[in-house]
């Protein structure tokens, strides 16, 4: 018979586990909603100035506050979760088409191909992630597409190893070398048997790292070389409040709050979806 | 053991050579005339001429990094065009800032860190594993700067006990190496963590156990020093990480070091500054992941040097 005090001991855990997961899920779904449909939900134009209302507390007029210039600081956060939205997403999207494309190629082919392609990946985590990120911005200038790129270049490796290393698996899988004897050709075999495989890990790394191209987005910003300062962007207004901080704490406050909510839903969400599909990726998304 | 360190450092050799030549083509990857991007836009036409000159522009690609390399080897980094100094002299003047910032942050996150996952790891689903969870969880979704801000908010601009800015006093690391180091604490202490749980279910500990050895001689005779092991070495894999976390909080504290250094270049499109601090931090990063190496082998006797 089972010690009911045991099963109780262990269940519960994973229950409260499974909770924070649909937690992270709820936020994260808020998140991407008030992002896509920001036009219709905010009280007013993120950019619109009203100099007579500059530097309002919270309150009934405008809910959380203006900044400097007047500007609704709700609106533009809420705008403000587009561009980290499009950032970690944008980067993610990059690191799985180039990187993850490329270690599907190297765990199938393996040889020198593989080799390279390893190389590659080696050489661009020789960089501390935020420092390459840095780099690449200084090569390309500032603006939202060259933050993404910038982001994406530092996830593409970490995309690339977990496929190859998944691939190399699956290849060796019986079904696999059924098909390869039977003559199905490898573009076949590769859409049709190996990446269905890839899917679950893929989206639990892709899911950690969306959060992980957020704070390094917000961080570059902040340091005044990510998107352009007039950007509503929870790191540019970090960063374009800290003269006013002192008097206003909700300028600093806010946009620092709606990070780590965006940031904390997805890791939630990663850690649920790491637990049930892959507990490989451990430890594997935090840049700055 | 000295072969295997040999063998070990010039594995270094390859990385750092092809880290360099990306580090090296990052300027004539940008468009326009590389001689123009590193005079600079006030730069007079001699000056311009001077450093084409000096990078070999007409000469095959392969050559000119030949020679880049070559200058770096010796120490000559080029010349900042902000100050007109040398780029090795303004790294070395700012290089002490870094470390030391980096030491303080190590301490705080070592002697918060370890504690908090060991007592996560032995008392796993109770309440400390629970805490230790939500502080990981926390620190990792939080941007440090911000973090910062709100540390500078408090203990500078409202309670006015702590420096918000520049080195020079003890009192004014306090704030940086905190920040610095929450990151810090929420990696080691989730490593250590699952380490201990590892651990925890070897064989050696079970016999341990079975013969009746008490449960803290068992935690401090069979646990501890192996849990450390693995953990110093994702610690070490994790270090270009808390180099990235340096790197913004210099920025933010106006820590006048190697970090601080860079974001001011990127910023100037100072670019001979970029490209060295680049690729000091590479450098470093390579370093310290063989240095873990190196201390792991010569603390877990299962490593063999083959």
């Amino acid at each position: 018979m089972t010690d009911p005090a045991k099963v109780r001991g262990e269940t519960l855990p994973r229950l409260r586990r499974r909770w924070l997961g649909l937690l992270g899920l709820g936020i994260t779904l808020v998140t991407v909603a008030a992002a896509m449909f920001a036009p219709w939900v905010t009280p007013y134009d993120p950019l619109a100035q009203d100099l007579s209302v500059a530097l309002d507390s919270p309150g009934l007029q405008h809910w959380l506050g203006t900044d400097q210039l007047g500007r609704d600081m709700l609106s533009r956060l809420i705008f403000g979760g587009r561009v980290s939205l499009a950032t970690g997403l944008g980067s993610v999207a990059f690191g799985i088409a180039t990187g993850g494309t490329l270690g599907l190629l190297a765990g199938y082919r393996g040889g020198w191909v593989d080799t390279l392609i390893m190389r590659g990946c080696d050489t661009l985590l020789a960089f501390p992630g935020f420092v390459l990120a840095a780099a690449v911005v200084a090569v390309l200038g500032p603006g939202l597409g060259n933050l993404i790129l910038a982001i994406g270049i530092r996830a593409a490796p970490v995309f690339g190893r977990l496929a190859r290393n998944l691939t190399l698996s699956v290849r060796e899988r019986a079904y696999v070398e059924a098909a390869r004897a039977v003559g199905v050709p490898d573009t076949r075999i590769l859409a049709r048997h190996v990446t269905p495989n890839l899917l679950a890990p893929v989206l639990a790394l892709a899911t950690l790292r969306t959060g992980t191209g957020i704070l390094t987005g917000a961080a570059l910003s902040f340091l005044g070389i990510g998107v352009a300062a007039e950007t509503p962007d929870w790191g540019t207004m970090l960063s374009l409040a800290q003269p006013y901080m002192r008097l206003y704490p909700h300028l600093v406050l806010f946009p620092g709050l709606a990070i780590v909510v965006a940031v904390l839903g997805l890791n939630l969400l990663a850690d649920d979806a790491r637990d049930a599909w892959d507990p490989r990726l451990r430890g594997a998304g935090r840049e700055v | 053991m000295g072969r295997y360190v040999a063998r070990r450092v010039l594995q270094l050799v390859p990385t750092l050579v092809v880290v360099s030549f990306l580090i090296f083509l990052m300027v004539r990857l940008i468009p326009g005339d590389p001689a123009l991007l590193i005079a600079g836009e006030n730069a007079t036409p001699e000056l311009v001429a001077s450093i084409r000159e000096r990078l070999g522009l007409d000469r095959p690609l392969l050559l000119q990094y030949w020679s880049y390399l070559g200058n770096v080897l010796r120490g000559d980094l080029g010349t900042s065009l902000r100050t007109h100094r040398p780029v090795a002299e303004e790294i070395a003047a700012r290089l002490p800032a870094t470390l030391q910032l980096a030491v303080a942050s190590g301490l705080i996150f070592t002697v918060l860190g370890v504690p908090l996952g060991v007592t996560a790891g032995i008392r796993r689903g109770h309440w400390p594993d629970h805490l230790v969870r939500v502080i990981s969880l926390v620190g990792v979704s939080s941007p440090a700067f911000w973090i910062g801000i709100l540390l500078m908010l408090a203990f500078s601009l409202q309670l006015r006990i702590l420096p918000s800015a520049g080195r020079g006093t003890l009192a004014h690391v306090v704030l940086p190496a905190v920040t610095a180091s929450l990151v810090g604490i929420a990696l080691v202490s989730r490593l250590v963590r699952a380490s201990i749980i590892e651990i925890l279910g070897e064989d050696y500990v079970r016999t341990a156990r079975a013969k009746g050895l008490p449960h803290r001689a068992v935690v401090y005779r069979h646990v501890l020093f192996n849990a450390l092991i693995p953990a110093v070495t994702i610690l070490g894999l994790e270090f270009g990480v808390l180099l990235g976390g340096l790197v913004v909080v210099e920025s933010v504290f106006a820590w006048p070091g190697s970090g601080k250094l860079l974001i001011d270049a990127i910023r100037m499109r100072d670019y001979p500054v970029v490209q060295s601090v680049v690729l000091l931090f590479a450098f470093m990063l390579a370093v310290v992941n063989l240095l873990v190496d190196l201390l792991c082998g010569l603390l877990d006797p299962r490593i063999r040097y083959e």
